[in-house]
This record gives structure tokens, C-alpha cells and sequence, in this order.
């Protein structure tokens, strides 16, 4: 798409969107319903780095495409709006930042035109003692002190100017409570947002997971969020593991997601995208009847609110 | 570099069910390795103690295996009730790429290794994991582009062409991958041989890897050559080449037998 999203001159990154609608997050179930139901979405949000591979070569990463689901990217394209939402920023990682990772995205943002980018308040590189960096498994929250805020937004200031359009950074999912944490997750997200003028990624259903997981009302939580950052919202189910609710993006969204759908739409002026995640293998389960199902229902909030 | 380090340790005990049970019954000693602070090694004496650390060691041996059975599937389940053990033992070996096909490729690698020591034995799994891993390395190829390259400028030399693997096979690969796809073991003492399957991934037609059983003579040529280990009699490279697994310049009947 040819057609800029984004108001350059306004003051922070959620204000620049401009607004596309309903979307969801690419995955390798969805190019068969795309082809039938892409008028269901307003846009697709994808992972950039589920279509290359990393290699590591003389302390050097090379990015090497995955031919058919670059295809695939090319031909979605040129029919409809693409966001980009990175898994591999690593912001919180306290001993590297991948400036040539940086580099990637920004090649790939020239390509594709991205509206926007988000990633998340996390990290996921980690150096090991022999110096080399290795994935960590999983996205490790960060604590939210004042030592992180002065790393993380200077990462994100980075970012923002590498990549030149509107970034989002993703409220967390935790499953650990860090004790003794100079700010909460909202103060934390709104002190970055105001210094560095990024947006939030308010993902309501890492939100739900907390929420269950730490007993706290969510509710509290968006009352103590800077609703006018947010630019954009994910939407997701979830599943049980051993006591804990987990983001696992099993299916629909549950009920109580939707209610904070019906909350946060009114109140975040600037929002510019609901974007459903599902994991690709309960597409099975789900069918195109369950995504389009859950896609229309985000749609009425959306035309209620917009 | 205080960060760093409690970053560091709180990603060794996601990692480690195991250190995270040695830090609830001794945090002084399992933490003395990092420089961390007092605050750092409080949080983290406090983590450790918390249920969500427990779902923190699962999700993270979860996405750890996730690639694995996802892309050699019939090696784990030949690996059957000891695929726990052995991926754990794999786990406190090598630290984590979550690369899907470097995570399978070092997994592959360990494996391998554990057979050539003798720390592992089945008869069935060496065949059934090269068969796997060349699947793996066809899936992941840029086939367009190599199709492309081919065209334009094809080899000076015979080579065997980028899109197809060879598998070697000391048993009748049939009655060992059939019951694996339907998730059961193959039965012990199956007859030793020597069979070859083609994986092909030339076609753009098709949008996976065809593959197909190869003659011994030329199963054994082809994975001579792929492994640059000699170079075959001339009758059989002139029907590699005839049949496209391997590629050059030159006519078939130019191609000198000699290297």
C-alpha cells in the first residue's frame, strides 16, 4: 500500500496513526482465509521475524528470508495495510542491543511500508558468561525501576529514529511478582510514553492474564493508564497450565477481554487498530467461521466507539 | 552491570527447574555466582518461591521443544518414553536458539554425538533423523531463487542439485516410517539392507518435498557425491544427470568420470 497512515507532525506516536480499524495477526493458518476473507480485516499485523532466519557469521547477523512466506508477505502487501509487531528487540536486555537488528527492520519497513511498529516491554537475548548471546526462552518481564526507564528509552529513542514511523511498546504477561519495584507496569508505561513519545500497545488480554494471575482489577489498571497513548489494542484467548492463566492465544477471546474492550475503546481517543491474535494451530478448532466470528465482534465495538 | 547480572541468573533458573529448587533451599550458595545487588538477590529469592516461576521453567521448555517435535517429529517419537531425559540432557548442554532450524540442527548434531559415544542406542535412529533433518534443510531453502540460479548459471562441475537430499536407509524405510506416522514403534530386528529415499524439492508444482524410494546404485552415487567422498562410475552419473539429481554444464556423455 502506497498510501501514507501516518501524521508526521503530530506529538507523540499515537497521535500520528491514523486509523485502520480491525486486523489480525498474521500466522501460517491464515493465508487460506485471507484469500476468502480479507474483507474482514482492515489490516493484518505481521511478525517480521517469523520470515527470516538468523545466522550468526564472524560476530555478524545475516537475515536470510524465508522464500514462501516472503511470497506471501508480497502478495498481502499489495491488497491491504501491514503493521509490524517484532518479537526481537529485546529492550530490556540490560548487557546488548542489536543496533543490526535495528538495521533489519528498517529495511524491511523501507520495503513494506509498515503503518506502525511495536514490540514488547520485555526481554527475550540474554549474555551468557562466555560473552555470546542466546535466547531466553521466553519474554522475561523487566523490573519497573528507574534504572530500566533510563535503558529501555534509550532503546526506544533509538528505534523511533531508526525506523522513522509511530512505535508502540506491549504492556507485559508475568507470571512472576518482582517485590520491591519502583513503579507499577502503568507508571512505568506511562513515563516512557511521555519521554520518549512513543505509543503503548495496550495488549487487554496480558492484561486479563495478570490480572487473574495476580489478583489485582484491571480496571485499576486502565484508570491508571494514559489511555490517550494508546494506539493500538490486541485481543486474544488464553488457556490454564498448572494454576496459571497463560497468553497462550488458545482460541477466542474470553468474555471478560471483550468487557475491557468495551471499557478501553471509548476512553483511548487515539487508537488506531484492534488486532485479534490466535495461535495458528487452534485454527483447526476455531475455523474461519470462529475467526471471522471474532474479527465481526471486535468490528461492532470498533463502529460503536469510532 | 548489576542488571545484567540478575537478568542473567533469572533467565539460569527459568532454565533450570532444578537450580531453582537448589535456590529455595539455599539462595546464598545458588546465587553466589552473580555480582548482583541486595535488592537483586532479594527479588530473586522471592521468584524463585512464587508458583509463576514454575510456569515460567514450563513455557520455556515448551518453546524449547515446540521446534523440535514440530520439525522431527517421527525422531521423537521413536525416541518414545525417553524423549524427556534425552531433551533435558540436551537442554543442560547447549544454550537455546530458538531459530526453529538451528535449534533442530544442534538437537540433531547432540544426538548424533550421543550415538557415536554410545550414549544412546536404537538401531532405527540415525536413519530416521537424517531422513528428518534433510527435510528440514529442503524446507527451509530458498527454492525459487535456487531454481533461478540454476538456470542462469549451473554448475562448471557435476554436483548433486541443491534441491534434492538422499537418505540412506539400513532398513526397509517403509516398515520403519509408516508405524512412526501412526505413532507406533517400529518392530525390533527388521532386516538389515540397503535403501535410499529421494527428497525432491525441484517442483514448483509441488508445495512440499516429494519423496520417493532411489535404486541402491544410485542412492549410493548420489550420497558419494554429496559427501564428496568419490566420484561415481560413469554409467551411473550419466542417470543422475539424466534424471536432474545432478546438475552441470556438460552432457551427460561429456562429463568425465575422473575428478
Amino acid at each position: 500500500m502506497t498510501q501514507s497512515n501516518v501524521d508526521a507532525t503530530a506529538p507523540h506516536a499515537a497521535q500520528r496513526l491514523k486509523p485502520l480499524g480491525i486486523g489480525v495477526l498474521y500466522n501460517p493458518s491464515l493465508p487460506a482465509f485471507l484469500r476468502t476473507d480479507l474483507a474482514e480485516c482492515d489490516f493484518v499485523s505481521v511478525i517480521p521475524d517469523m520470515f527470516w532466519m538468523e545466522d550468526v557469521e564472524h560476530g555478524r547477523t545475516r537475515y536470510t528470508e524465508l522464500e514462501a512466506w516472503v511470497e506471501t508477505l508480497d502478495d498481502l502487501e499489495a491488497r491491504i495495510p501491514i503493521v509490524a509487531h517484532s518479537i526481537g528487540l529485546s529492550l530490556g536486555t540490560a548487557s546488548s542491543f542489536d543496533a543490526g537488528y535495528v538495521e533489519q527492520l528498517a529495511a524491511w519497513h523501507e520495503r513494506y511500508r509498515f503503518a506502525w511498529h511495536s514490540d514488547h516491554l520485555s526481554f527475550v537475548r540474554i549474555t551468557g558468561p562466555e560473552g555470546h548471546d542466546h535466547n531466553a526462552g521466553l519474554a522475561v518481564p523487566v523490573p519497573y525501576d528507574h534504572e530500566v526507564l533510563d535503558l529501555v528509552a534509550g532503546r526506544v529513542e533509538y528505534v523511533q529514529d531508526r525506523l522513522a514511523k509511530p512505535f508502540l511498546i506491549e504492556n507485559n504477561v508475568y507470571f512472576v511478582d518482582i517485590p520491591d519495584q519502583e513503579m507499577t507496569e502503568p507508571q512505568f508505561l506511562n513515563a516512557l510514553a511521555e519521554r520518549t513519545g512513543c505509543g503503548i500497545l495496550l495488549d487487554l488480554h496480558n492484561l486479563y492474564a495478570n490480572s487473574r494471575n495476580h489478583h489485582f482489577d484491571p480496571l485499576d489498571f486502565i484508570d491508571a493508564l494514559d489511555l490517550d497513548r494508546v494506539g493500538e489494542i490486541h485481543i486474544a484467548g488464553g488457556s490454564e497450565m498448572g494454576g496459571m492463566y497463560l497468553d497462550s492465544h488458545a482460541g477466542p477471546s474470553p468474555e471478560p477481554v471483550w468487557e475491557l474492550l468495551d471499557v478501553v475503546l471509548p476512553r483511548a481517543a487515539n487508537v488506531a487498530g484492534v488486532t485479534f491474535e490466535f495461535h495458528d494451530s487452534y485454527f483447526p478448532v476455531m475455523g474461519a467461521e470462529g475467526v471471522r466470528a471474532e474479527l465481526r465482534r471486535a468490528r461492532a465495538a470498533w463502529d460503536l466507539w469510532r | 552491570m548489576s542488571l545484567a547480572e540478575f537478568q542473567r541468573a533469572l533467565c539460569d533458573l527459568i532454565a533450570s527447574p532444578e537450580m531453582c529448587l537448589r535456590a529455595r533451599a539455599d539462595p546464598t550458595t545458588t546465587l553466589a555466582a552473580y555480582d548482583i545487588t541486595e535488592r537483586e538477590w532479594m527479588r530473586l529469592d522471592a521468584v524463585v518461591r512464587q508458583r509463576g516461576m514454575s510456569t515460567n521453567c514450563s513455557l520455556y521448555r515448551v518453546n524449547r521443544v515446540t521446534p523440535i517435535y514440530s520439525i522431527l517429529p517421527l525422531t521423537c517419537e521413536l525416541l518414545g518414553d525417553g524423549l524427556l531425559q534425552v531433551i533435558t540432557e540436551f537442554w543442560q548442554a547447549s544454550a537455546t536458539d530458538l531459530q526453529t532450524k538451528h535449534e533442530v540442527d544442534l538437537f540433531a548434531d547432540w544426538l548424533r554425538a550421543q550415538l557415536a559415544g554410545d550414549r544412546l542406542s536404537d538401531p532405527y535412529l540415525d536413519e530416521v533423523l537424517s531422513f528428518e533433518q534433510a527435510a528440514n534443510t529442503l524446507r527451509f531453502m530458498p527454492r525459487n531463487a535456487i531454481r533461478q540460479r540454476l538456470t542462469q548459471a549451473p554448475p562448471m562441475q557435476p554436483a548433486p542439485h541443491p534441491l534434492v537430499r538422499v537418505a540412506a536407509f539400513a532398513h526397509d524405510p517403509m516398515t520403519v516410517l509408516e508405524p512412526l506416522a501412526d505413532r507406533r514403534r517400529p518392530p525390533p530386528g527388521l532386516p538389515i539392507g540397503e535403501h535410499y529415499l529421494l527428497l525432491d524439492a525441484r517442483f514448483e508444482y509441488a508445495a512440499d518435498i516429494v519423496v520417493t524410494p532411489l535404486e541402491p546404485d544410485l542412492g549410493r552415487s548420489l550420497l558419494a557425491i554429496a559427501q564428496g567422498d568419490r566420484w561415481p562410475a560413469t554409467e551411473a552419473l550419466a542417470r543422475l544427470i539424466g534424471a536432474g539429481l545432478v546438475v552441470a554444464q556438460d552432457e551427460p556423455a561429456t562429463v568425465s568420470a575422473d575428478r
